[in-house]
């Protein structure tokens, strides 16, 4: 099973008002606004290493969803896979 | 020749006569022959071209030896003058965020106000300042990334088209450069409302909100609480120096988001936002 | 404060990260001369490697150290993009070497820190070019518009084409496939260059320290323009000093015989002598006797270069300077090309320059 990890350069921003999170990528100097739940989030990246079912466990939510919401991670540049 | 802004100083190495008693009038005892500090710039307006003096003339703006913009009408040489300086702000400070916003600041709290389309923010600061608030700047907030605290700049206020002739209606015995003619921006004047002895009791102040405004001809005038993760982005977009500060800019803005609060203000009349911003911020 | 001390405090500065002892006020033209000639940012790495910003006033650490920002985010940028160009040249097999601001930055060399880049520099070889331009096309690179005149200059008498652009990012990148104007019949036998290469961390190729050094000094030496001549010896002397070493010395010494560069050598050693107060070993002074004899040489090193790499700023700069810098303007041009092709290029340049001169630099833009 695949395992995922956040990029180190990848520093995030959960507002307090638990709507969206923002990240921002050292390397790149990018900035993105990720239209994903940040509790859920959060709670994803408690873990060094993650995979598909945990993603699935954290959002709560559907394989289907699960896969998008990884899809929309790795298209943000925010994880990597574990090689 | 040096003016001194509050937080910067310049020294003015060269200008026209018309820009020279312009200053004279915007900064009072601000503006002086000699300062014993040092200037963090010197400055210059000059004529490039020798057929460029005497037809059509233009007037460049200098920064040391190096000039920022294309020349332009010597009939604007006022504001071409106060556009450099913000210029040689925005270009330089990597110290602080420089928002390109206006700040506006009561009872030792301030507001800030980016410069979005639609915004009206100059005609606001007009208002604002003349009403009893303490303008910070019209056109950019200068903050301290470790006190999160905003820093007052002592400038004219400027306004473009009919900004000019509405203010100079509220507030009649207002002081007021002439109107530079089809600016890039329009007809621009600037507008002075302190004297240096009254800014100089302008201190930093903390930050409690983030404002949005946008005027609309025909509506009430109603606040839109906006959730962070916007308020960071449009913040973010409003900065001129966001992009160099990297990691710093990020914690700064976040933490800075965490403190304030974020909103947005459909309004179509001043002293409703006055009112509504006073009472809201308890200022 | 009269120039000739404006200009001893900045030397001392730069050369010698000796802080000067003056009054508040006289801050005010070092900061200005220093941001002027793009070493603001230098200066403050260079300070802080020796512990000595503390002993800076506020007014000169502020400047410095919003400099230095600004720098470390370039050289952020440079590393960043050089990655992407790394993979895009390896994806189609192209070997390409990492030049000047960029080759620094990489292998991280000590003057590295502070720079202010304006672009990428890499040298492919001449039939690697197309493929180059082409594969940089897909990935969001374009040409820079410039006058057809200019494109032609660049194709087809210099030794690279007009300079491409990210269209995402702005980032210029310039490619080489030599570095001297091969009309100018002192093509730099490349393969040479290239001999010398090395390739470091990150997987990227840059040229060895002698050849790096000895490329900055000809495009110091053999340049009409030595608006940043300044900063370039400090350059020199600082990638100087980190290598000193024997096989350093007898390295550079015997590319720079090979290549025919002896005359451009012994000038920017002298001047690093003469600025810096460089160390040059006894015996590769000896040999370059022939130029340490040879009066012509020892009149431009002394009366035109000692002036005209000084501070191009009017708070050092007298007459003396501006003479100094069009004698090594006419020089600079003598020597990239040969009169025939030299005067006409000229001749238009300087109808461009008179006509901007009258109606105005932007009066012709689009």
């Amino acid at each position: 099973m695949t395992k995922y990890r956040i990029k180190p350069s990848v520093f995030l921003y959960y507002p307090s008002d638990h709507i969206g999170v923002v990240g921002f990528d050292e390397d790149s100097h990018e900035t993105f606004f990720i239209n994903l739940n940040s509790s859920s989030l959060k709670k994803l990246l408690v873990h060094t290493l993650f995979d598909l079912p945990m993603l699935k466990e954290s959002f709560e939510c559907e394989q289907v969803t699960a896969k998008e919401i990884l899809n929309k991670l790795l298209i943000y540049k925010i994880i990597n896979e574990d090689l | 020749m040096y003016i001194d802004i509050g937080e910067y100083l310049f020294r003015v190495d060269k200008a026209p006569n018309i820009v020279i008693n312009n200053l004279k009038l915007m900064y009072d005892d601000a503006f002086s022959g000699f300062s014993h500090s040092p200037a963090d710039f010197s400055v210059s307006l000059s004529h490039d071209s020798l057929l460029r003096r005497f037809v059509k003339p233009q007037v460049t703006f200098y920064l040391g030896n190096n000039s920022p913009f294309k020349p332009l009408p010597a009939s604007q040489s006022y504001p071409v003058m106060e556009w450099g300086m913000n210029w040689c702000i925005a270009a330089t400070d990597f110290n602080r965020l420089i928002v390109h916003a206006a700040v506006l600041v009561k009872n030792n709290k301030a507001i800030i106000f980016p410069a979005t389309p639609g915004s009206g923010k100059s005609t606001l600061s007009a208002y604002f300042a003349l009403s009893g608030w303490k303008l910070y700047s019209d056109e950019m907030a200068i903050i301290d990334l470790d006190t999160l605290k905003v820093m007052p700049l002592f400038r004219p206020v400027c306004l473009k088209n009919q900004s000019i002739s509405l203010v100079k209606e509220w507030f009649p015995q207002s002081i007021f450069t002439g109107i530079a003619k089809d600016t890039q921006k329009g007809d621009v004047a600037h507008l002075k409302i302190n004297n240096f002895a009254e800014f100089k009791t302008f201190s930093p102040v903390d930050v409690v909100a983030i404002v949005f405004p946008k005027y609309q001809k025909n509506t009430k005038t109603e606040p839109y609480m906006i959730n962070k993760s916007t308020g960071f982005e449009k913040l973010a977009a409003n900065s001129f120096n966001y992009n160099i500060l990297g990691r710093k800019g990020f914690d700064g803005i976040q933490r800075l988001i965490e403190k304030t609060q974020q909103v947005e203000i459909n309004y179509n009349d001043l002293s409703d936002v006055d009112n509504l911003l006073t009472s809201e911020f308890t200022l | 404060m009269n120039k000739q001390k404006t200009y001893n405090y900045i030397e001392s500065l730069i050369f010698h990260n000796e802080i000067p002892i003056i009054v508040l006020k006289e801050w005010e033209i070092i900061i200005h001369v220093l941001r002027e000639i793009n070493l603001l940012a230098a200066c403050y790495f260079r300070l802080e490697a020796e512990d000595k910003l503390t002993l800076l006033p506020l007014f000169a650490l502020k400047h410095m150290k919003s400099a230095a920002v600004y720098s470390s985010r370039q050289s952020e940028q440079v590393i960043f993009e050089s990655k992407l160009l790394q993979k895009i040249l390896d994806d189609k097999d192209i070997h390409a070497v990492f030049l000047k601001g960029a080759s620094y930055t990489l292998r991280k060399s000590r003057n590295s820190k502070g720079r202010v880049y304006s672009d990428i520099d890499l040298l492919v070889k001449k039939n690697d070019i197309s493929k180059a331009e082409t594969s940089l096309e897909k990935h969001a690179w374009r040409t820079k518009k410039v006058s057809e005149y200019d494109n032609n200059y660049y194709r087809e008498w210099s030794h690279e084409i007009p300079p491409m652009f990210n269209i995402h990012r702005g980032t210029v990148l310039d490619l080489h496939h030599n570095i001297l104007l091969p009309i100018s019949g002192r093509e730099v036998n490349v393969e040479l260059l290239i001999e010398n290469c090395q390739s470091i961390d990150g997987g990227y190729t840059v040229l060895g320290f002698a050849a790096t050094i000895l490329h900055s000094i000809v495009h110091l030496i053999i340049n009409e323009d030595v608006s940043n001549g300044y900063r370039d010896i400090l350059d020199i002397t600082t990638l100087i000093k980190e290598n000193d070493s024997p096989e350093f010395w007898q390295e550079i010494t015997l590319l720079s015989s090979k290549l025919g560069f002896n005359n451009e050598l012994y000038l920017a050693l002298s001047l690093s002598k003469k600025y810096a107060n460089l160390t040059v070993p006894n015996n590769v002074l000896m040999g370059l006797s022939e130029q340490i004899n040879n009066s012509k040489l020892n009149f431009l090193l002394n009366y035109v270069y000692f002036f005209a790499l000084q501070p191009h700023s009017p708070a050092v700069q007298t007459l003396k300077h501006k003479i100094a810098i069009s004698i090594v303007y006419i020089l600079g041009h003598l020597q990239k090309m040969p009169l025939k092709i030299l005067v006409p290029h000229l001749l238009t340049k300087s109808f461009f320059s008179i006509r901007d001169q009258i109606f105005g630099k932007h009066h012709f833009d689009k």
